[in-house]
């Protein structure tokens, strides 16, 4: 289920637009991208860069002003193909837990797979699945009103709202936004296996590099509207010093690999990770290597300092 | 969907003009004044101070006429019914064509005119001053006018206040509409579709997080202004106060002769 755009643009006011000319700046423009089966993407870029507008265009929510939007070669211009569509591409907005309306958890996670016109047994069971899949126990909150839950349980209870349907492809807009640091590593955790496990397209809009650099294949960088870049996270963040002109930061390792390198420490480049920073430092001090140093901290000799888990 | 989509409420026109610049209560006044004036002007000849007094008042408005037109074209619609009834209901002066109680008459086309341009009047006043007068000046003027009120232990104050707030969140709540509209239709919701019972069932889905988020908003609002020390009550200070100007005063000179005129024009005229 790839999902490819054509350069497409979108403007919020095409006939505004008409009358002010070519001066009004665009909320997507000429965005050209292909997204193939199976890939993690996430989407990078400052506030108002055009993120939301782009996403929700991937399941014909929004209809681009020119260009055109394709889903595994359906084009998102008719009516019927956006209806179709909605089956496959899931989608979250910000803080999603806003949507949330049913009685109960159930009732709530089960409306996109009833609206499916799916069986009333398998909609049952998508909805035990999908809680299961974000970590939520169908017997502990399945019969509790949403509003009674946590800001992160109702989190997941929106995301398993969008996984019932089954989807092949799942857009997430910020899921992570407003939680509290652990929230945000389950949260992303599980997307992490629903992409692993469930063999799922994932996009995902987020702020934190740290997060893109451990779980993206693939990288889109959005600045006013147009693609600025679109690589891997190595190659992306390579390119510190132009992301910090359009206000975007790197991942605090590599941040720290640039400080080192550039006091002259001998570093590989890529670095994107804790793992391979710490990787890296560790097999360039002193005459051992990371598992003689393994070793003589297992046998708890080593030179001080903690190793952190 | 878009929190960069324009909306203009109470159809107010951003600019700066002489009417912009006025008083809400005396604007108020007038606009109360202007709409009595209108009601007396039976004749043709009554509506000239009116006519004139309009023309003076939009070109100090800097509104384009365009603008004005605009806003009454809703209405338009049942002018035009009203006027066509008093063309055929009323037979007064040369009778042309009569069937029944049915008749059109000189006099059926004299009243529709003039019922036309009376009302076509009024709507241009009214409109003039939700056009130059933002939401929140109109319910500030509205309550400074109704402060005697207090005495009779009506609470002015929080009325305005909570009809001011109410404006402030119009553009959110729509912006939330449409986000929720938007996160239920990814859900597989068809809004645009469906017979009476389905539609009816899907308001839930779009109502009760809508209601949700008005409980929340209150909530933080009330925090909100509850830590800045609100307290409600008449003690409350403007940042601008109302003032009434020079323009002001001879705005309400204005319109006393407007209303002279009227008067002189109905006795001698």
């Amino acid at each position: 289920m790839p999902i490819t755009f054509e350069h497409v643009s979108y403007n919020y006011n095409p006939a505004d637009a008409k009358k002010r000319g070519a001066s009004i700046p665009q909320a997507l423009d000429d965005v050209s991208l292909t997204i193939p089966d199976g890939q993690f993407l996430a989407i990078i870029g400052h506030t108002g860069s055009g993120k939301s507008t782009l996403v929700q265009h991937m399941n014909g929510l929004l209809q681009p002003t020119s260009g055109r939007v394709l889903v595994d070669g359906l084009d998102l211009a008719e009516k019927a193909n956006r209806r179709a569509v909605r089956r496959y591409v899931g989608l979250t907005f910000q803080y999603p837990e806003y949507q949330l309306f049913a009685n109960t958890v159930a009732e709530d996670v089960a409306f996109g797979p009833r609206n499916l016109g799916v069986d009333e047994d398998e909609v049952q069971r998508r909805v035990r699945s999908a809680l299961d899949h974000l970590g939520l126990s169908y017997g502990e909150v399945g019969q509790q009103s949403p509003f009674e839950l946590s800001g992160g349980q109702q989190r997941r209870v929106a995301i398993a709202g969008a996984l019932a349907m089954h989807p092949k492809v799942l857009v997430l807009d910020e899921p992570m936004a407003g939680l509290d640091p652990q929230g945000r590593i389950e949260i992303m955790q599980h997307v992490h296996e629903l992409h692993d496990e469930l063999g799922l397209t994932i996009v995902m809009v987020t702020h934190s590099m740290e997060d893109v650099a451990e779980n993206a294949q693939s990288v889109l960088v959005l600045n006013r509207g147009r693609v600025f870049m679109h690589g891997t996270p190595a190659e992306v963040f390579s390119h510190a010093a132009e992301l910090h002109d359009i206000n975007l930061g790197v991942p605090r390792a590599t941040k720290f690999a640039d400080e080192l390198r550039g006091r002259g420490f001998p570093l590989p480049p890529d670095i994107i990770t804790l793992e391979q920073l710490a990787d890296a430092i560790a097999s360039r001090i002193g005459p051992r290597t990371k598992e003689q140093y393994l070793a003589l901290m297992q046998a708890g000799e080593a030179d001080g300092g903690e190793r952190r888990g | 969907m878009d929190s960069n989509r324009m909306l203009v409420f109470g159809s107010y026109y951003a600019t700066d003009s002489v009417l912009h610049r006025m008083d809400p209560r005396i604007k108020l006044t007038i606009a109360v004044v202007y709409m009595i004036t209108a009601i007396i002007a039976v004749t043709l000849q009554g509506i000239i101070p009116l006519a004139v007094f309009t023309v003076v008042a939009v070109s100090l408005s800097n509104i384009p006429w365009r603008e004005l037109f605009n806003s009454i074209k809703p209405l338009l619609f049942i002018m035009a019914l009203a006027a066509i009834f008093n063309i055929v209901a009323t037979n007064e002066g040369t009778l042309y064509w009569q069937w029944g109680y049915f008749a059109i008459s000189s006099g059926g086309f004299y009243n529709a005119l003039v019922f036309t341009l009376r009302i076509g009047l009024m709507l241009f006043a009214a409109s003039l001053l939700t056009l130059t007068t933002s939401p929140i000046d109109l319910a500030d003027g509205l309550a400074a006018i109704m402060r005697p009120l207090t005495r009779l232990g009506v609470p002015v104050q929080e009325l305005s206040m909570m009809v001011s707030i109410a404006f402030r969140f119009l553009p959110t709540f729509l912006d939330e509409y449409y986000k929720v509209k938007g996160a239920q239709e990814s859900r597989g919701a068809c809004f645009d579709q469906g017979g009476l019972i389905k539609r009816l069932k899907l308001l839930m889905p779009l109502l009760a997080p809508l209601f949700a988020s008005a409980f929340r908003h209150a909530e933080k609002l009330a925090q909100a202004m509850d830590s800045r020390c609100y307290r409600g009550g008449a003690d409350r200070t403007r940042l601008h106060p109302m003032s009434v100007g020079r323009a002001d005063v001879l705005a309400l000179l204005f319109t006393a002769a407007m209303v002279a005129g009227l008067i002189v024009i109905r006795v001698f005229w």
